[in-house]
């Protein structure tokens, strides 16, 4: 009796030491059945599943993480680690775009038949190393005396203040030219920096400083890609709407750039992975919701048109059965390319689901932003998917929305986009839809 | 109709929320649903012998636990304790049912779930209907 009851005792502590483990961890068959999970696996799976069911891990990580089917069926050993800590962005199917996580997947096969998943939410963690690896690129830029890298005083207009050797070695511009001229100079596409210029010194001023990346055009006309620092000096961090705001002394900015063309190094490698789509290259979705908050605060100072396109391929399933995923990856990435080729630079483009695409467009009304769609569309149309015997077109489907009043957030407009994008689909596909709300005016505009 | 025996209270039953309050723990232990009841600090209440058979936990020692960290970490997302947190927050009622997957012993276990939750009470449920 006695023994029973130890036993039974060490059952419970057993069955505690599992309930509370802060890690997902999941036994599964090499099909993905599952035959025992935790309750962190279950709580962070099933807001990745519709219907409330979860009987199949890799069914269930299907629209986050394809790839790993594939790795498992790839794996021919009978034991062994099939991949370690990879990292995806769930898709939470019943409530679609809105969280922006970053989960960990550990497989290991313990023998031919069963696997080990080891499932965790790391997304405090991304963040961290993200802000510990742009001080830890900066700190190297600092350092490395073969980097060129230069520093700029700007006034509160953003006009050039002083000017340093290094700027004139980084940039091609001499001191004469740029001094009391707008720094919009120096990017490749001054117009859209000029627009933007007043939105990036009002974040800075508000939040100490922002890091940003751009292309820049040296006087002759060769360009060059730069990562730059704009910060204040010296007074600490002001907020909006301080009284020492308007007795800053003249000297408000300064402005510390570096040509990364040459260092593409380890961490600037690192920091695309985190923030990047692998196949696409484009921004992934948590990367886009970060950079979209952004744009949606400047929305609510400033009130100038912001505008959503979300874009989803049509039928691309059923390019992946016929032609098998590496040509679905193909034409993925010749998407992916078709859009970033039609829009700006400062446009945001993100793929945020499987062969959902979003670009988000600052200073762009609905009228204009449909036109794009249009233009997108059509590239995408005309696009040539290798290999190009196979004779692949794909089209896409393209929901517009606006930023309004109506709109609370960038959940909102996402949704309001997507809902435009679903009528686009309902219509037969390879066409572009308005939001409802807005699509009255949009063609007054 | 007041309702104080196991066998007249079924998971559906509309006024469920009250009975449940009402009912004594003989009561709710011979249910044929789990009952988790937890107060306004996320601490376990109530915790009926039917639930804590199928969880193969004790069921004095998960009273006074932390509800979502301790003994339902599974439920700890938007589609459960979320939706608690939002209707304590705009002091609403909450009466909802969905399906999901609960890891009873570490088996993944198909469950129907009915979330109550009323700004009358102090006392806020989860019921776990096995199917």
């Amino acid at each position: 009796m006695a023994l029973e009851s130890d036993s039974e005792k060490e059952f419970q502590s057993l069955l505690t030491f599992l309930y509370m483990a802060p890690v997902g961890i999941v036994q599964v068959t090499v099909d993905g059945q599952i035959s025992l999970m935790n309750p962190m696996a279950a709580n962070l799976l099933m807001p990745l599943q519709l219907n409330g069911t979860l009987a199949n891990l890799f069914e269930a990580i299907d629209h986050s993480a394809p790839e790993v089917s594939t790795l498992v069926a790839a794996f021919d050993r009978p034991t062994g680690i099939i991949c370690k800590a990879i990292r995806f962005s769930p898709f939470f199917r019943a409530r679609r775009y809105t969280e922006n996580k970053t989960f960990e997947l550990t497989l290991l096969k313990v023998d031919p038949d069963t696997l080990m998943a080891v499932l965790t939410d790391v997304t405090d963690t991304v963040v961290r190393e993200e802000q510990i690896r742009l001080g830890a690129a900066w700190y190297n830029a600092m350092l490395n005396e073969h980097c060129r890298y230069g520093v700029a005083g700007l006034d509160q207009k953003g006009h050039v203040l002083n000017w340093s050797d290094a700027m004139e070695k980084l940039t091609g511009f001499r001191a004469h030219d740029i001094i009391g001229k707008t720094c919009a100079l120096l990017f490749d596409d001054t117009p859209s920096f000029f627009t933007r210029l007043p939105d990036l010194l009002y974040d800075v001023t508000e939040s100490g400083w922002t890091l940003q990346n751009d292309w820049c055009a040296k006087p002759g006309g060769i360009r060059f890609w730069a990562n730059y620092i704009i910060s204040v000096p010296e007074v600490s961090v002001l907020h909006a709407g301080d009284p020492a705001l308007s007795s800053l002394k003249p000297t408000c900015y300064v402005l510390s750039m570096r040509d990364i063309n040459q260092h593409a190094d380890a961490s600037e490698k690192m920091m695309h992975a985190t923030s990047c789509d692998d196949l696409t290259g484009l921004l992934n979705r948590r990367a886009f919701f970060d950079k979209a908050d952004a744009e949606m605060n400047r929305w609510r100072r400033s009130k100038r048109p912001l505008s959503v396109l979300v874009i989803d391929a049509d039928h691309f399933k059923t390019i992946n059965d016929r032609f098998g995923h590496e040509v679905g990856d193909t034409a993925l990435k010749s998407l992916a390319a078709s859009i970033q080729h039609c829009v700006r630079q400062l446009d945001i483009t993100a793929r945020i689901g499987g062969e959902e695409f979003a670009v988000l467009l600052p200073y762009t009304t609905l009228a204009d932003a449909k036109e794009l769609a249009e233009r997108i569309r059509h590239c995408v149309h005309k696009m040539v998917i290798e290999p190009s015997d196979l004779d692949i077109t794909l089209t896409i489907s393209v929901g517009v929305a606006q930023m309004d009043e109506s709109v609370a957030d960038m959940r909102g407009l996402i949704k309001a986009a997507d809902a435009a994008l679903f009528n686009a689909k309902k219509a037969g596909r390879n066409q572009v839809h308005c939001a409802n709300y807005c699509s009255n005016d949009s063609n007054s505009r | 109709m007041i309702k104080n025996e196991a066998g007249d209270i079924a998971f559906n039953d509309s006024e469920l929320f009250y009975t449940l309050l009402s009912a004594p723990a003989e009561v709710l232990d011979a249910l044929s649903f789990g009952v988790i009841g937890f107060n306004q600090e996320e601490k376990i209440c109530i915790y009926n012998t039917p639930e804590a058979r199928w969880a193969g936990l004790e069921q004095a020692g998960t009273i006074g636990s932390p509800m979502f960290e301790v003994v339902a970490p599974c439920m700890n997302n938007y589609l459960v304790a979320e939706r608690f947190k939002e209707a304590l927050a705009n002091r609403e009622t909450l009466d909802v049912q969905l399906d999901y997957v609960l890891t009873l012993r570490m088996r993944p276990t198909r469950c129907t779930l009915r979330l109550l939750s009323d700004p009358i009470s102090n006392i806020r449920f989860i019921l776990v209907n096995r199917k």
